[in-house]
């Protein structure tokens, strides 16, 4: 039996599922619900049991990088239904180093650079336009287009590619490039966006130009920058201004 | 009553999006305190908790098998608590933040105890594989979604049943002036703050945080 595309696609619809269980032994089940449909197809009752049994093991990676991980075993286990070549231990180790690299790639990829960025670009748009509806359709629509193409397109490229290939598919190196110019658009955004902070309440605080209202925003900015860099925690911060502006909030303009 | 029912009733659905579903982030704060504000008549005030909260939860990181604390849960409550009690100035909303965010530690001391039953259900999944029941798994699968969908539905309808009628009655407190504005103003700073700590990975980047409110203020000029 061969696996077909729509197997695949099958496949990568399943991986949307693969916390919903999660364990000690993280993303196993998830995983195994994942590849579901290829092993019941692949195998007859006794190697289905071994089959199944195979992937119980511990799972765990970036839930948007398992797609690549879970094509590249759906062939493995397709070569071993065909010609009965697989050894378990290297199969097993692949699995895991595998799981390892793109957990750290996943994690800085989508979660450290992509979650934040995209999160700037919402709230620029919320600044500039204040449009209320606008900044989380762009925030869906920018996330979920590399998002949705990893996790569809990846159990394809998995399938296709060999072990070292899938390794060298995303280097770190370009990783640390794309946040280091993420990195100079977010803060040349937040600047962008001090100068229009006052924006967000429906009457001007102070009776002030808007540029000096500005200034004494990113001045303040950056005393909180320094009192984090100092290690007060931001709770502690939050406090505080807290109980600055509720003793402000008494006081009849 | 109704409104805290379906209130937890979509906040619980929504916060499957975080870790057990999908994941295309409708439980991310700004996405989710939207689609609270649509429901419980109030958007723009949604949508601004929802970005407050987004800039404040920036730096936590679901990594690996660590549990940070639940942003979503945190979202549904500091955004339905005001609207629920029509009062949205400062204090009302501080204080619903506040309960948000203890919400949100809530959840994730919580998560251990799911944990511990899905734990069950994987074994559950290994006897199965071992009797060759393998087209039961998709069954038991849905189990783990159910539970879920349980603790948050129980956690934010308990925290909103239990403080609403307490926080009614003591919210009425009449505040005026301007600046009850100013909380907003301190935690959107505050916000853009911790995003700047967490880029600024290089000192001399400052230059381009200037750069960009140099770029606002001339462009302010040309527009007058």
């Amino acid at each position: 039996m061969k696996i077909t595309k729509f197997d695949l696609f099958k496949i990568a619809i399943r991986t949307f599922f693969l916390q919903s269980c999660f364990n000690f032994k993280m993303q196993n089940f998830g995983f195994l619900y994942a590849i579901t449909p290829a092993l019941q197809k692949l195998y007859e009752k006794k190697d289905k049991k071994m089959a199944f049994e195979r992937h119980l093991e511990l799972f765990n990676t970036h839930p948007y990088m398992a797609s690549l991980i879970t094509g590249f075993i759906v062939k493995l286990e397709e070569k071993k239904s065909i010609s009965g070549e697989y050894d378990f231990e290297e199969i097993s180790k692949m699995k895991k180093t595998m799981c390892s690299v793109f957990a750290v790639i996943g994690d800085e990829l989508f979660w450290n650079v992509l979650r934040p960025f995209v999160a700037f670009i919402s709230l620029s748009i919320f600044f500039i336009n204040f449009n209320i509806l606008l900044p989380a359709l762009v925030f869906l629509i920018l996330y979920n287009i590399p998002h949705l193409y990893i996790r569809i397109a990846g159990i394809y490229k998995g399938y296709e590619l060999n072990y070292d290939t899938i390794l060298d598919y995303i280097k770190q190196n370009r990783i640390q490039n794309i946040k280091k110019i993420i990195s100079i658009l977010s803060l040349f955004i937040i600047g962008f966006l001090i100068f229009y902070v006052e924006k967000i309440t429906t009457n001007s605080i102070f009776n002030l130009k808007k540029e000096i209202t500005a200034i004494f925003f990113l001045f303040f900015v950056f005393g909180i920058v320094f009192l984090i860099k100092k290690g007060i925690t931001t709770t502690k911060i939050l406090v505080i201004l807290f109980i600055v502006s509720t003793i402000l909030m008494f006081i009849p303009k | 009553m109704q409104k805290i029912f379906f209130t937890a009733l979509i906040g619980s659905l929504i916060s499957l999006d975080q870790t057990v579903f999908l994941q295309i982030m409708i439980s991310q704060p700004i996405v989710c305190g939207t689609i609270i504000g649509w429901f419980l008549g109030n958007i723009q005030f949604g949508v601004l908790i929802g970005i407050l909260l987004q800039l404040i939860w920036i730096k936590e990181l679901s990594l690996g098998g660590t549990i940070p604390p639940d942003s979503t849960i945190a979202t549904i409550i500091g955004v339905s608590i005001p609207l629920i009690i029509n009062n949205t100035n400062s204090l009302s909303t501080f204080i619903s933040i506040i309960i948000g965010i203890l919400a949100g530690i809530s959840s994730m001391k919580t998560e251990i105890i799911t944990r511990k039953i899905n734990n069950k259900i994987a074994q559950k999944v290994e006897n199965l594989v071992k009797m060759g029941k393998f087209e039961k798994i998709s069954i038991v699968n849905w189990q783990g979604i159910l539970i879920a969908f349980t603790k948050s539905f129980l956690l934010i309808f308990l925290v909103l049943i239990i403080t609403i009628p307490f926080l009614t009655k003591i919210l009425i407190i009449n505040i005026y002036g301007i600046w009850q504005e100013m909380f907003k103003i301190f935690l959107l700073l505050l916000g853009l703050a911790i995003i700047i700590e967490k880029f600024l990975i290089k000192q001399q980047y400052i230059y381009i945080l200037i750069t960009g409110f140099l770029f606002a203020f001339i462009l302010n000029i040309f527009n007058k």
